[in-house]
């Protein structure tokens, strides 16, 4: 059995009287790979936030590796090898990145945690051409594309080599190459038995990657926790939680709704295979 | 029908024919062309990425010495009321722009601006209304007692080529340094890395949020139908600069969390700087020697 890294009973948190996260409980082990779903506002960053010990619960409490992750407890030899141990990449790339150079923006994590010169330089060099990125290595943050931010933005956080890897909406903005890239490094990093944790409306990644899915509904409460092909199996539950929503779209004369994600599946298109099927096309 | 919407019947019927054109020019409004000088001076004077691709003498000198040996010959210049020592560091200054292959232009353009309005408020100094002294240039034509002064030209000359000259030394630390060397020299010259860190920040994010700001104005553009009057636009535009002081609150708690978030815990801590050259501690022993010859000069 793996060792348990996150244990969270009771959670709440509230940005004064607008609750964000409550009454949440979960418990998440060494080398799992878990998908936070909910719609917008329900609640995901915050939660995320938590895990990464930049925000913490206005009620219940939360341990990692069995210790309190507190405000007051996040200090000396504690915070330095929580920060070592997880990282977040922020749905926003551009406040994660505030170094002169993509260089200098990998090297900020592990000179902070007070590595030294050449191992932090050996270290970003390895992980610029494991991803590749050499080509950005010189270039000012901000004036990358929204793709290659992200990227410089994940290697940022890879840079300390984290334990646990929180993803806030890692594919937003993503184009679909860049997409691909993503999930090929969260592949690669899932059989290092990195713990993965995504926060995400995108359905197909929490399928691609992940074996455990955590809903989160729009009252910010747990809705569901169980295995991924499940959640996304369970139709009304995501109806409920906002993931999908009915659809009308039009096929020649057929004008019909039907749900979007993995229940895009339905008689029309059925039909219309099975006629090209017949057709021979 | 699940999720289909009603759309009123206004909302469904194309206009017909072409857009009528129209015979006068369109022009930018105040706020579109403050924005568009605020952009383009920022990018052009401070966000330069070009500096130490382009060879030259002081390209050639770490970025550590070439700041302090320029805040030196510029400390020089603030100390010394002497004329022919300014004109010097001014052929000085000179010479480091044509030798580090800077075009006069690029140079003038970050000079002019602060020349130019050291020249307004200096104006007063060289009028006997202001300040009496012995007359040079008589422009009262008799009937007015004002009068250009001896002392006001000369006090007037040398303020206004002592701030030529400490512009133009600053200017070419901006234009043979890169961003990353500008800041990397701050760091080497033991300037505390908290100053780096909130210098770094502000030129960081105020890229950010003139993006922002221009991105609104190009948003409130495309839904002019006819311009609008003076009072609209000054409302538009102090309603934009709330949003960016509250975005801006949002990002530094934002940026501030992602320090956090990778370990930052208050000291900035950065690559050891490698060791100076030869040619740095020439150029710096210049830079003093001048620096003390300044000092010598005003005993």
């Amino acid at each position: 059995m793996n060792e348990l890294i996150y244990r969270l009973s009771n959670v709440s948190y509230s940005y004064g009287a607008a609750c964000a996260v409550e009454d949440f409980s979960l418990s998440i082990s060494g080398g799992e790979t878990v998908a936070v779903l909910g719609s917008n506002g329900s609640g995901k960053t915050t939660l995320l936030k938590m895990l990464n010990g930049l925000l913490f619960p206005t009620d219940g409490a939360i341990e990692f590796s069995g210790a309190p992750l507190k405000e007051e407890a996040l200090t000396g030899e504690f915070r330095r090898c929580f920060r070592e141990r997880v990282g977040y990449v922020f749905p926003e790339s551009d406040v994660q990145l505030f170094c002169p150079t993509v260089f200098d923006e990998l090297a900020f994590g592990p000179l902070q945690l007070q590595m030294p010169d050449d191992e932090v330089r050996g270290r970003v060099s390895s992980l610029m051409e494991m991803l590749g990125i050499e080509a950005l290595k010189a270039r000012p943050p901000y004036t990358l594309s929204t793709g290659e931010k992200k990227k410089v933005a994940i290697a940022s956080v890879l840079s300390i080599n984290p334990d646990v890897l929180l993803l806030d909406e890692p594919t937003d903005g993503l184009d679909p190459r860049s997409q691909v890239w993503l999930f090929e490094v969260l592949q690669g990093l899932r059989e290092l038995k990195k713990t993965i944790i995504i926060s995400t409306h995108d359905l197909s990644l929490a399928e691609d990657l992940t074996e455990r899915s955590v809903v989160i509904d729009e009252s910010h409460h747990k809705a569901a926790d169980g295995p991924t092909h499940e959640i996304l199996n369970n139709r009304e539950l995501l109806l409920r939680a906002n993931m999908i929503h009915e659809h009308t779209h039009r096929h020649g004369a057929i004008v019909h709704s039907h749900s979007h994600g993995p229940f895009s599946r339905h008689d029309e298109h059925d039909f219309a295979d099975k006629e090209r099927k017949r057709r021979g096309d | 029908m699940a999720g289909e919407v009603k759309l009123p019947h206004w909302f469904k019927e194309p206009r017909p024919g072409a857009c009528p054109i129209s015979k006068r020019l369109n022009k930018d409004g105040f706020v579109e062309k403050t924005l568009k000088n605020i952009d383009s001076f920022m990018k052009e004077t401070v966000f330069l990425e070009k500096g130490d691709a382009s060879t030259g003498i002081l390209q050639s000198v770490d970025p550590r010495a070439r700041i302090a040996g320029l805040f030196m010959l510029m400390a020089s210049c603030a100390i010394s009321t002497n004329a022919a020592f300014l004109l010097f560091a001014g052929l000085v200054a000179f010479a480091l722009m044509k030798l580090s292959g800077v075009s006069a232009g690029e140079l003038g353009k970050r000079v002019f601006i602060p020349v130019a309005f050291t020249f307004v408020l200096t104006l007063p100094v060289f009028f006997s209304l202001f300040d009496s002294g012995n007359e040079a240039i008589d422009i009262g034509g008799g009937i007015l007692p004002v009068a250009i002064t001896k002392e006001g030209l000369l006090t007037g000359f040398v303020f206004i080529l002592r701030v030529t000259v400490m512009v133009s030394f600053s200017a070419l630390i901006l234009v043979t340094t890169t961003h990353n060397g500008l800041f990397g020299g701050l760091k080497g010259l033991k300037i505390p890395g908290f100053f780096i860190t909130a210098l770094f920040m502000t030129f960081r994010y105020i890229f950010i949020l003139l993006k922002l700001l221009e991105d609104s104005a190009l948003a409130r553009k495309s839904r002019m139908i006819s311009p609008t009057g003076f009072t609209e636009a000054r409302t538009w535009f102090a309603s934009r600069l709330s949003l960016l002081l509250a975005r801006s609150l949002h990002t530094a708690e934002a940026v501030s969390g992602a320090m956090e978030s990778r370990g930052f815990s208050g000291v900035v801590r950065t690559f050891k700087a490698e060791g100076l050259k030869p040619r740095d501690y020439v150029f710096i022993w210049a830079s003093i020697f001048v620096f003390l010859v300044s000092v010598g000069l005003g005993v």
